[in-house]
């Protein structure tokens, strides 16, 4: 059980504990890299940006606010991270997350207790609802990513996107709502699971 | 796909949703859920689709590939680069040589938008400036209205100002007077009215000199005339003055017998008198003289 909260270990790496900084980055490294991968949608694209996210901490680790949140600071990095990347990616003209689907469809060890059908059922569904958010508009699931991954509330979403938070609650139902009809899409039982 | 109803409280039906509404809000909607169909089957699908959701993120969780990147990131941030990292771990990232285009289209879509804004229009206004420097172009504006010139024609034909000696004045092209087509179409157009009347001068001019010459001969044939009448004039101004004197004497004999003037053998005849006037002759008289 871990008694050190973030902020005191933050701390102690400004205080120039060496070790400090990489307890933060073994705490924090698969939320990260699920969070950038759920707005990102490829793992490569995952890892280099919680890579960078964690760089970037690192190098900013003076400018942070002892009166803040570490999660809340490294999800602002993680999202500015993933903001840029999915620019730079638009620019360069790479494919749309939905059409590089087929590259990330089992990469992630299924259960090893779940039958084979079971565990056929279970990839094609995930499969369908990453599909589904990797088509999602990127200002959607951002917010979809940071709530449900995450369970921010819609006030700290506000604050980490710099979004009012009526923008937060109506692009959470129109995440939730295309993300139906999208499922509905992929795959008609899908609808009524 | 079906066309779904729409209520307008989805606001309150995400809060109530994700549980952040307030108990007032929550009695509220759920009063309202009770009566609302809509809401109801969205509140249900919504379930559905977070459940789906979670079970992605749950796998994503548990498929997490190990990073480690609590040895490496303090030293990259440090150094730049990995110490002693595990290759597959911190791969390099290879990032794709980027073009000159590619690079503009980066800095742009990272642009805000203003400043793209701004940008595109300075570069407008430059490339404008710059077309109408190399044209030469200047504009007129004055009690005929605005015109607008360019030395491009100027510069294809060659112009009188271009066939001036060397060593000719040079003025600035900018206090030369700029004309439009239709100026030089009105002034080609007097030109060749002027030319027209100037032609009907020369004839003019030349039917007067021949005019001219006839005065002359014709007053030099008066002029010889004239001479010549002179001549005559003198000649019957001398017969006159010798018939005068006749005229006397014929006269004091006509006083001495004047019963006789035709048989008198010595007397001078009327008649032979006017014929010698009239012919500027002396032949009476020295016919007389010889009698």
């Amino acid at each position: 059980m871990e008694t050190t909260s973030d902020e005191q270990i933050v701390e102690r790496a400004l205080a120039g504990d060496a070790d400090a900084f990489g307890e933060i980055v073994r705490r924090w490294e698969r939320r990260i890299f699920a969070l950038t991968y759920g707005i990102l949608g490829r793992e490569e694209d995952a890892r280099d940006a919680t890579q960078e996210t964690f760089i970037a901490a690192f190098r900013n680790l003076s400018g942070f606010r002892g009166d803040a949140k570490v999660s809340s600071w490294l999800h602002r990095i993680a999202v500015n991270q993933c903001i840029t990347r999915q620019r730079r990616a638009k620019v360069r003209g790479e494919t749309s997350l939905e059409g590089a689907a087929e590259d990330n469809g089992a990469q992630f060890a299924a259960p090893l207790h779940e039958s084979p059908a079971r565990i056929v059922e279970g990839c094609e569904r995930t499969e369908a609802v990453r599909r589904a958010v990797s088509a999602l508009p990127p200002e959607l699931r951002e917010v979809l990513v940071l709530k449900e991954f995450e369970e921010l509330t819609f006030q700290e979403i506000a604050d980490t996107l710099h979004v009012p938070l009526s923008t937060v609650k109506s692009r959470l139902y129109t995440a939730l709502k295309q993300l139906r009809l999208r499922l509905e899409k992929f795959s008609p039982e899908a609808a009524h699971v | 796909m079906t066309e779904r109803n729409k209520c307008e409280r989805a606001d309150e039906l995400v809060s109530y949703f994700y549980k952040e509404a307030t108990n007032d809000e929550r009695r509220n909607f759920e009063q309202h859920l009770s009566a609302c169909a809509v809401c109801r089957d969205e509140l249900a699908a919504f379930g559905e689709v977070r459940g789906a959701v979670r079970e992605w993120h749950a796998e994503i969780m548990q498929g997490a590939p190990a990073l480690a990147l609590d040895a490496v990131v303090p030293q990259f941030a440090r150094n730049g680069r990995p110490v002693n990292a595990p290759v597959a771990v911190v791969a390099p990232v290879v990032v794709p040589r980027r073009t000159a285009w590619s690079a503009l289209r980066e800095f742009f879509t990272l642009t805000p938008a203003w400043a793209r804004f701004g940008m595109v229009a300075a570069s407008l206004v430059v490339c404008a400036l710059a077309a109408l420097a190399v044209i030469n172009a200047q504009f007129r504006w004055d009690d005929k209205g605005i015109a607008f010139g360019t030395s491009v024609n100027k510069q294809a034909q060659p112009t009188p100002q271009s066939a001036t000696p060397q060593n000719a004045p040079q003025v600035a092209p900018l206090n030369q007077p700029q004309f439009t087509q239709a100026d030089i179409a009105k002034l080609t157009a007097e030109r060749d009215a002027e030319q027209r009347e100037l032609a009907a001068a020369r004839k003019q001019l030349d039917a007067a000199q021949q005019q001219v010459n006839v005065l002359n001969a014709s007053l030099a044939n008066s002029q010889t005339a004239y001479h010549q009448t002179l001549a005559t004039l003198r000649t019957t101004r001398a017969s006159l003055a010798n018939s005068s004197r006749r005229g006397n004497r014929f006269g004091s004999q006509l006083a001495r017998n004047p019963n006789n003037l035709e048989s008198d053998d010595e007397g001078l005849r009327l008649s032979d008198l006017l014929t010698e006037v009239s012919a500027g002759r002396e032949q009476p008289q020295t016919k007389r003289d010889e009698r």
